[in-house]
Order: C-alpha cells, then sequence, then structure tokens
C-alpha cells in the first residue's frame, strides 16, 4: 500500500501563506477559515516558517471517531472527508491532535485537506502546492519523499502517535 | 495543547484582527458540492488532465473516498487567460475557468516560467473581489457630506456623464480647463485602462486639462540612471540560479513585492551561491543571508561610495573594463577618496568590519547581482542613491557578463508598447512622452500626482523639472477625475490630501471597484471593471513576459472600462475626434506598432492565441558593450553633464537626507526615529485593503520597533504607541524583536484603509515633496517619534 504525502522545505519556505488562501479559495470557504495554516513571516519576524494541514496519518484519529463515516482512509493513504455524510460534530477536530478539521460556516460541516484528492486523480497539484511561489511545498509517496531528504522532523512540529504524512527537508 | 495545535491557534490569536465588515458570500458558486465527472472540453490554459479513478468508490459507510468534488472543477467549462493587473514586478498569468457566463475557477498558468503557476497571497481569492457583494455596480452621485459617512443614490450612466460633462463645460468657461485635474496611477496596469500613460489621457489631453506625472513610485530610479548608462537594462532573472555567485538585494522585499522572484534567489543560495541583504528592516531572504547590513536609512550612497573605494584601494576592480567602457573614472575616484572605511561606518551606523566583509565579498564574486530596490528610490535623494549602488557592478565589470549579472531595477526597461500613440501625448499635449530624467517640455501646467494635496489646496511648488514655479492658485483646481488610483491611501501627507478633497467648491468623479477611502469624497461614482471584465495587454516589470488578458465575461452590473467612459466623456465633451472612437483592438495594435523585438515581435493576434509570450531581449548590456552606450560618448559615464546641470552634482555621490540626524539635527532631535513604509505581503498600494483574507492575514496593525528604541520608550512588544510628526499622527501596537529593525528606526506597512485596519494610514506622516530625480517620492525620508500611547 501506498502512502501520500507533503514534503515542505522549511529552510526556503518565505512564510508567505500563500498555501492558505490557495486551500480556503479552492474549498470555498468564508474568509479565514483556513484548513492549511501556515506561519507568517510578518507576525513571526523570523523562520523557520511551516506549513501544516491534514497530515494523512497512518493511524488517523480522525477516522477513528467519526460516527458516520464520513473520513475515510483511502488505498493511497489519503484521508477524505465526505460533507454528504458529515453531520458536524466536531469529534474529528477534538480527537486530532493536530487540530486540522474546521468548521465550515457554509453548510455547517467540517472541512478539512483531503490533499485536492479529486485533482491528483486527474494528474494535477494540490491547491496549495501549485500555489506555493517557492515551490517548497510538494506531495508524493512517503517513500519518493524520503528519498527527495524529506524527514519526520520539522521546526516547530511534534511527530504524534498518529503517523503524520509530512516530511521536511532539514533546515540546517 | 500541544505545540502542534498551536501552530492553528497562534494565527487565529496572534493575528486578531475581527473581520466584521466583510460583506462577502463567500463563493457560492464553489460551495456548492455535486458528485460529477471530471471536466472535459478544457482549453488554452487547461491543466493536463487524466481521468483514471472511479469517483463512484465508497467505503463501508457509504460515503465516498474519492475527495471533494466541487462543482467548479467537475462542471465542463471554457478556460480563458488572463494577467494580474496591480503594479507588482511578477504580473501574474492566470488561467481563468468559465461556465455560463460565470468564472467558476481560477489558477496561475503554469506556462509562466516566472510566476509558475503561481498567484500572491494578496491574489489568490480574486474570484471572492470579482463576485464581491461590495462592488461599486452602478453610477451613483452623493447625497449626504463628503467623506467618512459619505452617502449615495443611483443615477444612471446617461446622467452621470451628462452632470459631469456639464459641471466640466462651466468650468472650462469660467475658470479655463487647466481647473480641471485628472488623478491616475496604478491601480490597473494593463497598457489599454491604465499603466502610467493610459489611452484615456487622451481625454485629458485634449481638454488641456493640468496634466498629472505618473510619479508615486519608481520614477527617481528610472530618472536618475541614464545620465550615467545613457538607458537601462535588466537582466532575465529565471537565468539567476545558474548564474549567479552573489546576489545582492538591496533596499527590496522581494517576499512581499515580487514573490514569486524569490524562488529563483533561493536558486542561487542552493547551488552555492551568497546572498547579501542591505536593509535596515529583517526581510525573509535574510534566513539564509551571508550578511545582513541593517544600513541607517537614506545612507545608501555612502555605502556605496565607501565599498568603491575599498574595491579600487585593494585591486578589486575589472580595470580592463573601466577603461575599455567608462569615461572620467578618476572623478569618481576622487569623489571615493572622500570616504574611507571609518567616515563610511560613521555615516551608514554599520560597522566598519561589515563595510570591509560586504566589499570583499562583492569584489571577489566572479558573478553578481545588485538588486536596487525601488524601496530605495522612495527617498528625497533616492534617485542618487539608486545610482550609486549601480557603481559598483561598473567597477567589477558585471554588467553583460552573462544573462544574470550587473544591477537591475525593473525590466520595464524593455517594455515596448507606443503608450504615446494610445494616450495621444504628442497629438494632443503637443508634446512627447518625457525621456528618462530630462525636464518635461510643455506648456501645460503639471503636477506630479503625489502632490494632489498642494493642487487641491491651491499652493505653490517650485518644480524644476516641470519648467520652475508651479501655481496651484492660478487656477485652482475645480474638478479632479480619479481613476486607477486611491490617493486617500497611497498618497503621502494625506491630511493635506484630504483637506483638498473635502472642498464644498471641488467636483470630485471616483471611478473604482468598490468603495475606496478616496470614493468617499466623490460627487459623482463611476462602476469600473475587474481584470475579467475587460480586454488589456500587460508587460511584467520584474519578467520579461508580456500578456494578453482576455475579457472572459460580460461586466458586472453597468461598469464600464476606463477607455469606454473616457469615450462617453469625450463624447459628451463634444470632441469628435476619431481617436475617440478607437476599439480596444485599435489600441492594442497601436501600442504593438512599434513591432517590438522585446515583445518578440508579436501580434495582436499572436497575443490574443498564446496569452503571453517571453520577450527575447538578449543578454542585458551585451549591445551596449559591443556598439556603445546612450550617453553623449557612448561610455558609461561617471561625470555626466546632466548630473551637473540639474542636480548640481558631478559624480554619483552623498547628499545628507532632508530628514535626518546629519543634515536637521534639530528635526532630529524632535523626531529621532525614521519610520520605513514598506509593503506588506497582503496588500499593494491602494488596494486589497478591504479584503477579509488580507485585513486578517496582516491582523493587527504593527510597528516594527528596535529592541533599544522601545525599551528607551518603556515600550514592550504589544503595547499600543502613537506616532506622530509635524504631518500628522497615527497609533499601532509595537512589535518589539531582537535583531529585526536598525537602531533608530521603524517600519509600519503601508496601503491599509482605515476603516478596516481601524487606524489611520501610515500617510498621514509621510512627505510630498518632489525627490532629487524624476519628481519621485520620498515617503521613507521620514521623521518621526514614538511614543507609549
Amino acid at each position: 500500500m501506498t502512502q501520500m504525502g507533503f514534503l515542505l522545505d522549511q529552510k526556503y519556505c518565505i512564510g508567505c501563506q500563500c498555501c492558505v488562501v490557495a486551500c480556503n479559495t479552492r474549498h470555498g470557504l468564508m474568509p479565514t477559515v483556513y484548513p492549511r495554516q501556515a506561519s507568517s513571516y510578518q507576525i513571526e519576524c523570523g523562520g523557520p516558517y511551516i506549513s501544516v494541514s491534514c497530515n494523512h496519518c497512518d493511524n488517523p484519529a480522525c477516522v477513528d471517531v467519526c460516527p458516520t463515516g464520513a473520513v475515510q482512509k483511502r488505498d493511497d493513504g489519503i484521508v477524505v472527508h465526505d460533507p454528504e455524510v458529515c453531520i458536524g460534530c466536531y469529534s474529528c477536530e477534538a480527537a486530532c491532535p493536530y487540530g486540522a478539521p474546521h468548521e465550515n460556516e457554509i453548510n455547517n460541516r467540517m472541512v478539512k485537506c483531503d490533499m485536492c484528492a479529486a485533482r491528483l486523480d486527474k494528474g494535477e497539484d494540490p491547491a496549495c502546492v501549485m500555489a506555493c511561489p517557492m515551490k517548497v511545498l510538494t506531495v508524493g509517496t512517503i517513500e519518493d519523499l524520503e528519498a527527495a531528504g524529506g524527514v519526520a522532523e520539522g521546526v516547530g512540529f511534534t511527530v504524534e502517535s498518529t503517523g503524520p504524512n509530512i516530511r521536511f527537508i532539514p533546515v540546517a | 495543547m500541544n505545540e502542534n495545535r498551536d501552530i492553528f491557534l497562534m494565527s487565529d490569536s496572534a493575528r486578531g484582527g475581527a473581520v466584521s465588515r466583510r460583506g462577502f458570500l463567500k463563493g457560492s458558486a464553489l460551495a456548492g458540492l455535486s458528485l460529477g465527472v471530471a471536466g472535459t472540453g478544457l482549453v488554452g490554459c487547461a491543466p493536463k488532465q487524466q481521468t483514471d479513478t472511479d469517483l463512484s468508490d465508497t467505503g463501508e459507510s457509504g460515503a465516498s473516498v474519492a475527495g471533494y468534488q466541487y462543482e467548479a472543477e467537475t462542471a465542463e467549462g471554457e478556460w480563458h487567460h488572463n494577467a494580474c493587473p496591480r503594479n507588482c514586478y511578477d504580473t501574474c498569468a492566470i488561467c481563468s475557468k468559465v461556465v455560463d457566463g460565470r468564472i467558476v475557477e481560477l489558477r496561475g498558468n503554469k506556462d509562466n516560467t516566472y510566476t509558475a503557476g503561481g498567484t500572491c497571497v494578496k491574489t489568490q481569492h480574486y474570484l471572492d473581489y470579482l463576485y464581491s457583494e461590495d462592488r461599486i455596480l452602478y453610477p451613483m452621485k452623493r447625497t449626504g457630506q463628503k467623506g467618512p459617512g459619505c452617502t449615495f443614490e443611483r443615477i444612471t450612466w446617461e446622467e452621470a456623464i451628462d452632470v459631469i460633462a456639464t459641471r466640466w463645460k462651466e468650468i472650462i468657461a469660467e475658470d479655463g480647463p487647466d481647473a480641471i485635474a485628472p488623478y491616475t496611477f496604478s491601480g490597473h496596469f494593463g497598457f489599454i485602462n491604465g499603466g502610467f500613460y493610459p489611452a484615456c489621457m487622451s481625454l485629458f489631453y485634449k481638454m488641456k486639462a493640468t496634466v498629472v506625472q505618473p510619479t508615486l513610485c519608481a520614477s527617481a530610479g528610472m530618472a536618475s540612471f541614464p545620465y550615467v548608462f545613457g538607458g537601462r537594462f535588466a537582466p532575465d532573472f529565471e537565468e539567476a540560479p545558474e548564474n549567479l555567485d552573489l546576489y545582492v538585494s538591496w533596499g527590496s522585499n522581494e517576499a512581499a513585492s515580487a514573490s514569486h522572484s524569490v524562488k529563483f534567489i533561493a536558486g542561487v543560495h542552493r547551488n552555492g551561491g551568497k546572498i547579501i541583504v542591505v536593509n535596515p528592516i529583517y526581510t525573509p531572504l535574510c534566513e539564509w543571508a551571508d550578511m545582513h547590513l541593517k544600513i541607517t536609512s537614506g545612507t545608501d550612497s555612502a555605502l556605496a561610495l565607501g565599498v568603491s573605494k575599498i574595491l579600487i584601494d585593494e585591486g578589486l576592480v575589472d580595470q580592463e573594463f573601466i577603461d575599455t567602457y567608462t569615461k572620467d573614472f578618476e572623478a569618481y575616484k576622487q569623489e571615493c577618496d572622500k570616504w574611507n572605511t571609518a567616515h563610511t561606518a560613521e555615516i551608514t551606523g554599520l560597522t566598519e568590519q561589515e563595510i570591509i566583509d560586504f566589499a570583499h565579498a562583492y569584489g571577489t564574486a566572479d558573478r553578481s547581482l545588485i538588486k536596487i530596490g525601488e524601496n530605495m528610490n522612495r527617498h528625497a535623494n533616492g534617485g542618487m542613491m539608486c545610482l550609486s549602488a549601480s557603481m559598483l557592478p561598473v567597477l567589477t565589470g558585471q554588467l553583460g557578463k552573462n544573462a544574470a549579472t550587473g544591477w537591475w531595477y525593473s525590466t520595464s526597461c524593455w517594455w515596448g508598447m507606443d503608450n504615446d500613440k494610445t494616450s495621444c501625448g504628442t497629438k494632443f499635449r503637443e508634446a512627447a512622452m518625457p525621456a528618462d530624467g530630462k525636464p518635461w517640455e510643455s506648456e501645460r501646467r503639471t503636477y506630479a500626482c503625489q502632490q494632489v494635496g498642494e493642487l487641491l489646496n491651491g499652493m505653490q511648488v517650485d518644480n524644476v523639472m516641470n519648467g520652475g514655479m508651479q501655481d496651484y492658485g492660478a487656477p485652482l483646481v475645480k474638478s479632479l477625475y480619479v481613476f486607477n488610483g486611491n490617493p486617500m491611501v497611497s498618497n503621502p501627507n494625506r491630511n493635506l490630501v484630504e483637506k483638498g478633497l473635502l472642498r464644498e467648491d471641488l467636483f470630485t468623479v471616483v471611478h473604482d471597484i468598490f468603495i475606496t477611502p478616496t470614493v468617499e469624497y466623490a460627487d459623482i461614482v463611476l462602476p469600473a471593471p475587474t481584470l475579467f471584465e475587460s480586454e488589456d495587454l500587460h508587460q511584467s516589470y520584474g519578467s520579461l513576459w508580456v500578456l494578453h488578458n482576455e475579457q472572459t465575461i460580460e461586466p458586472l452590473g453597468e461598469s464600464k472600462s476606463n477607455w469606454e467612459t473616457a469615450c462617453l466623456l469625450a463624447k459628451a465633451m463634444g470632441y469628435d475626434d476619431p481617436e475617440f472612437d478607437r476599439s480596444f483592438e485599435e489600441l492594442a495594435n497601436e501600442l504593438l506598432s512599434k513591432n517590438s523585438p522585446q515583445y518578440g515581435g508579436a501580434t495582436y493576434e499572436d497575443l490574443k492565441e498564446k496569452g503571453q509570450i517571453k520577450a527575447e531581449t538578449g543578454v542585458a548590456w551585451a549591445k551596449q558593450l559591443s556598439e556603445g552606450f546612450g550617453t553623449p560618448s557612448t561610455k558609461i559615464e561617471f561625470a555626466p553633464e546632466g548630473l551637473k546641470t540639474w542636480h548640481g552634482v558631478t559624480v554619483p555621490s552623498h547628499t545628507p537626507e532632508p530628514e535626518s540626524e546629519e543634515a536637521a539635527p534639530e528635526l532630529y532631535a524632535e523626531y529621532p526615529i525614521h519610520l520605513l513604509s514598506n509593503n506588506s505581503k497582503e496588500m499593494l498600494n491602494g488596494c486589497f485593503g478591504n479584503l477579509p483574507d488580507n485585513v486578517h492575514l496582516m491582523g493587527t496593525p504593527l510597528i516594527y520597533l528596535n529592541t533599544e528604541d522601545a525599551a528607551a520608550r518603556d515600550i514592550k512588544d504589544g503595547d499600543t504607541v502613537l506616532i506622530f510628526n509635524e504631518r500628522g499622527e497615527t497609533t499601532r501596537v509595537a512589535r518589539v524583536v531582537e535583531g529585526f529593525v536598525a537602531k533608530g528606526h521603524a517600519q509600519v506597512f503601508k496601503s491599509t484603509w482605515d476603516s478596516f485596519a481601524e487606524v489611520e494610514n501610515i500617510n498621514v506622516t509621510t512627505r510630498s515633496d518632489t525627490v532629487d530625480f524624476g519628481n519621485g517620492t520620498g515617503y521613507q525620508t521620514n521623521l518621526v517619534q514614538i511614543e507609549k500611547a
């Protein structure tokens, strides 16, 4: 079984938050609802900066607690969410050690990063990846991301027991 | 609460911006969820796609595992090409998808190798901007007071045009045509509807109105370089990673002003090149930079001279290049001799070691590029500061060494479109566009657009570059027509601008997309289209790309482009010249009529079909090195005649800033902080200050303080502080971070809209005097005092 994940070259991330707004726009969310979050160089005043969304964990806590089965893990490891089955109960938000699911005020369901699975399935880039002006945020299989130098530990990121699938090119 | 959740919560709490005024119903078309099939029929801008997933796949619960299937992405539609029309280095290539006459999705165009599929954090939600409930969709007239609290009622276009033309005819009869003035800058940077000399200027040239000069942005640097170089040329920045050993970022924050260029700078660093930042403020490049020189604002010429002296004294110059291609090197050398390292350190606020290290790194780099930032040009002596920095690559023979070396300011040097023809400069103003750096040859009363406050208040301004004293009191301007501009946000010395706009006898027309802080002072408001509703041509000034912006959808409401509106007004004024019947196609063909190699000789048809073309410029300076420079001597002139004639100096040299300890010790004693009003990543000039994500991500408007300066005032991180000088005052929340700001300096972000930021725009403190070259604007020459509120 493959496992898809994100790779962030943290050394060259400039904290521009382009990925944050690209994600918000792709999901058609109200302003300031951000399933992807990133640090701002203007607020942090110094890096390394970080950009994180759902980490498509090996053992996703959200899937276990969802009472309706709206959150599922695909064969390629992407954790997807079906808003038509979701009842907006916040169980996933509470269970996620990364706080990744957010409320979508428009339909009163949850919304989370699904790695733009529909776009990946068509051979296209996720919105955040496409928007990144530094080209430091990418997706791929964990084998490929690690072969490219990705490691599990990133500055400002804790590897939780759920087995997050984000990798970082180390800063040093 | 663990660290990871803090990543998420940090941004919500630290930003803290309330977003109560959004008036946005976010992307209702996008929000609809449906399990459609993958879209087909994509053309032009279409990303490559394959359909190999069974979207009916469901898990045990019956839920889909296909991921979010948004109608915008699944519906069949047509793709069109657009270009971001903001005044920004990058000019992002955008693709828009239309379904049933409505744009449902936007993506950056990956075929543009510079913007590479991106748009910036400001513009990712252009779709919301386009369909915002807050758009002005109909003409309106004022029904109440001017300024905040204003009220308007809808009128027809016929009434609006009639009211404007009737008033203008009265003014012309009573006071003469120069009692009417346009105000325009760069709100739309397409060459037909905007840029600095849009086709619409033909209306005001025909009218003989007071002439506006586009001087808020980069004009000081643009005007200074030609004296020495006989022109200016810029490298292909996409070539930087493979062709540079050293990149110097001087007076620039590329992460905010040209975010798509930063990947090329990172490429230089990844390939083992060095990065040096010269800036009083930390920029994101400082994360990897080998050196960050926190120079005292306004002393950049001194640094360039001090470094030049070290290069010359230590034999780190390319003497063969100097001997072959330059004139009057001895005169420059004599000026440099005044700048030993101790003196340079004293004036610049740097240590002697920093200056020596910079000189050695620069002098020993085989292939280097100095980015001369437009922030440096926005000083009282900004033109000279830019020119001084450009001397270093002359000394080291970096010009034309390869496609990326030398110095660069803006690729607008390659713009080859014929604005004079479209704006009818020669035809109706009886004066061609001014050559770089030279005085304007015009009989007409002229104002530099940062001085709209002086204009509206009937002041006198002595302006040698406009032919001497300009009396704005005779006649007093009775009507101001604002398009592509937002002077209540973008202009310096805003209190003076507001005083003028509040005049009851001033008839103000504003043509815009949103109720900007300037619209609040309008008598007549006209609805403008966004980029998606009007055709135009664009050239980037960071890259070499030339772009066509399609009219993608019908204009919303009754919005009309700047050009259509100018033609309606011309007809109503009784001007029957055929110039006011020109179609967009005719204007585009006029713009491209030079058949310039600088846009690859592209025709309008080529651009319409392809959407974008990368100009073939060849290696910058190669032509001049082989055929001679555009100066009288055909050499690079260290002591050009024009510098002496018009600016009273012999060679590039240091002049103390009028607001500095060096030149004005009494003023400095009272106002000892150099306040820099810089670009944030969320806003740009007059644009975006009303958009909720932009306002939210910027967060509480901050002032970034040096730790020692803050401690001396008992100011702590998070305190509210008062910022003031004799021009105005405002407040900000203090951000105090070790190493972020040079001592004696502070940074505030420009471009905020008062009612959204809940504080005054920083331009209440900035100065509107014309600067040393090109009638530019000296926003950064601004001494203030700061106190705990």
